[in-house]
């Protein structure tokens, strides 16, 4: 699994030529894909009616249903995929994404925990994505404390820890799901596919901002997350404080992963895809790969969110199954593709 | 002679004792209840001192909730059924588990499997119920009754024009009434018209917009896990929906509408009664629902 050390990443040459032209092309199929997310739907709506009439259904439809959702579908698309590029290299491991660090199991389980106890309590709905964002965190805390070997943040007891409480978080949610009246059958599965379902502006703009807030951070250390696939002893040779540098982009990820699973619960597949196409594609130059993931997921999950909305319309699929249905086999073909060469980090 | 007498009343008694410990002996059934509805059903046939478990959902009779309970009906669990010795265990078709209950078959325990998905259902549930426990004349008084009951309120609602209703369990996700179940076969006595009804799937997971696009004039949300307040914040950010403009998203309780047994037309009024309050002129001055 372990990508050696002796091997270089194939980082191409990265100029600025070549950093905005595939930005944008990204940025073109991200807006052909958000415009696309907001004309088609289950219901069929008139723009010239939406802009022209408040009052009318196509104007609700258009602002109130479909555009936080499009909006949503960019902002949890890009910070998955970011998240997944960053955890990647920081433990060198292809399998790495969000789940891994046992976060998202751990959100999953708050919020399931806040909409039993709601109905229990009679507190409201707003509790749950607070209660999600606070148990990923707290699960974050775990996982970093657990990783810790002799005072350093180890990558492989980092994967193990995070893959063990998520499996653990994973019973623990169907634990709950056997106690309590099986109609919450329904919410449960929704947090453990995920969904972009019904989201408010408000909660969009929260999300935005600590997603912004954490690729600010990864951005920040691109450079550094490049001299880390040489190994963690070359990276120091070269000046980078590894130790330091990992629990950066620990806690910066599991910030973004919180904020992402508190309002749509655990989306697999996303993190994992949209990183390793791009890498395929483009290389693995953190400078570009972290801004690519941010367009590319982006533009991934607004193209799967519109197809679990029409697929089957009215009813809808949770888009975790579409991202994994579609993202899987794409997401195959673009490795045999690549032939007998290896993945690179 | 004072001792001979004696002796006969004491024979007396013993035999009367023992007359009265065997004679419900013979009649007297172990029945374990796999579902909510089932052991509505048993009460309300009288067969409620038969009733040795239940499921861990029931909870209507009250005195249910002393009774003891073996695991839900998607998974019994087997070892607590066996345990209370029941000469006979009642389950749903739909939600138990073909295993399970080819194991209780199989160690000789009688299985009897009904269903709930329509009224005719219901009503076929209650009978074979009724005719399994020797209780088939009081099952069919039962079906009898419910049927008046249904009658009555489908008189009351000759008159008044239809209504588009949504009906919901749940809006996280959106999860809706659909065709193909007894509730929305309800709606339609109710005069409610489904706006799920074209969905085609059971329990439909609706999106927003195709709620906003049908337009309904009532939206009864019996979401669980939230009150009517919580209820209110989600709605109020679709103004353009007529339930939500005109203040006619409702809520309901989960009980009795989710039991689909003996007091289905209870289900029924309620329906009725928040879709056509106008059927009930006497009683919405004074009422507040």
């Amino acid at each position: 699994m372990n990508a050696p050390a002796a091997r270089p990443a194939p980082v191409s040459h990265l100029t600025r030529a070549r950093l905005f032209s595939i930005l944008g092309a990204l940025t073109i199929l991200l807006i052909v894909c958000a415009i696309a997310g907001v004309l088609f739907g289950s219901a069929h709506i008139s723009l010239v009616t939406a802009f022209s009439d408040p009052a009318s259904p196509d104007h609700a439809i258009l602002f109130a249903a479909r555009l936080p959702r499009v909006l949503m579908g960019v902002i949890v698309g890009a910070m998955l995929a970011a998240v997944g590029t960053a955890l990647q290299a920081l433990v060198r491991n292809p399998l790495a994404e969000g789940g891994i660090l046992g976060i998202s199991g751990g959100g999953a389980l708050g919020a399931i925990l806040a909409l039993v106890m709601a109905a229990k309590l009679g507190g409201g709905e707003a509790l749950v994505p607070i209660c999600a964002f606070a148990t990923a965190l707290l699960s974050t805390v775990a996982v970093y404390r657990l990783a810790m070997v002799d005072g350093q943040l180890e990558p492989f007891t980092l994967l193990l820890v995070g893959v063990i409480f998520n499996a653990f978080w994973g019973a623990a949610i169907m634990l709950v799901n056997s106690v309590v009246n099986f109609y919450y059958a329904h919410s449960i599965l929704f947090w453990l596919m995920g969904s972009l379902e019904a989201p408010t502006y408000g909660e969009a703009a929260t999300v935005a901002g600590l997603g912004l807030a954490g690729f600010a951070v990864l951005m920040y250390r691109a450079r550094d997350l490049n001299l880390l696939s040489l190994g963690d002893e070359s990276a120091a040779e070269l000046g980078v404080d590894v130790d330091r540098l990992r629990r950066t982009i620990f806690v910066a990820t599991s910030v973004m992963v919180g904020a992402a699973v508190s309002v749509s619960g655990i989306i697999s597949f996303v993190g994992l895809i949209v990183p390793h196409t791009l890498r395929l594609m483009f290389g693995a130059d953190h400078r570009l790969l972290l801004p690519a993931s941010l367009i590319g997921g982006a533009a991934f999950m607004v193209a799967a969110d519109l197809l679990a909305r029409v697929a089957i319309a009215p009813a809808e699929i949770p888009v975790g199954a579409i991202t994994a249905l579609c993202g899987g086999p794409f997401f195959i073909y673009m490795l045999r593709r690549e032939g007998r060469r290896p993945l690179s980090l | 002679m004072a001792f001979s007498r004696l002796a006969a009343v004491a024979a007396l008694c013993i035999y009367a004792l023992a007359f009265a410990a065997a004679a419900p002996a013979a009649e007297q059934m172990r029945i374990v209840s796999l579902a909510p509805s089932v052991t509505e059903d048993l009460f309300a046939l009288g067969a409620g001192p038969e009733v040795v478990g239940v499921s861990q959902y029931c909870d209507y009779p009250p005195q249910v909730r002393d009774l003891p309970r073996v695991g839900s009906f998607l998974t019994p669990n087997l070892e607590a059924i066996i345990a209370l010795r029941p000469t006979l265990v009642v389950g749903l078709e739909l939600s138990s588990d073909v295993r399970q209950i080819r194991a209780l078959n199989s160690m000789g325990y009688p299985v009897l499997l009904v269903s709930d998905d329509s009224l005719q259902q219901i009503e076929t549930s209650i009978e074979k119920v009724g005719d399994r426990i020797n209780r088939g004349t009081q099952a069919r008084g039962l079906v009898q009754q419910i049927r008046m009951q249904i009658a009555a309120i489908r008189e009351r609602l000759a008159q008044v024009k239809p209504v588009r209703t949504l009906m919901l369990v749940g809006h996280q996700p959106i999860v809706a009434v659909g065709p193909g179940t007894y509730l929305d076969e309800l709606m339609r006595i109710a005069r409610a018209d489904n706006i799920a009804a074209a969905v085609g799937q059971q329990w439909p997971h609706l999106g927003i917009e195709f709620i906003i696009a049908m337009r309904p004039q009532v939206i009864l949300d019996g979401s669980m896990g939230s009150d009517a307040h919580s209820t209110d914040d989600f709605w109020k950010k679709y103004p353009t929906i007529p339930a939500v403009r005109d203040n006619r998203v409702l809520s309901y309780a989960e009980d009795p509408m989710l039991h689909p047994g003996p007091r289905v037309a209870q289900s029924l009024e309620i329906i009725a009664r928040k879709v056509h309050p106008e059927a009930w002129p006497r009683e919405v001055a004074g009422a507040d629902e």
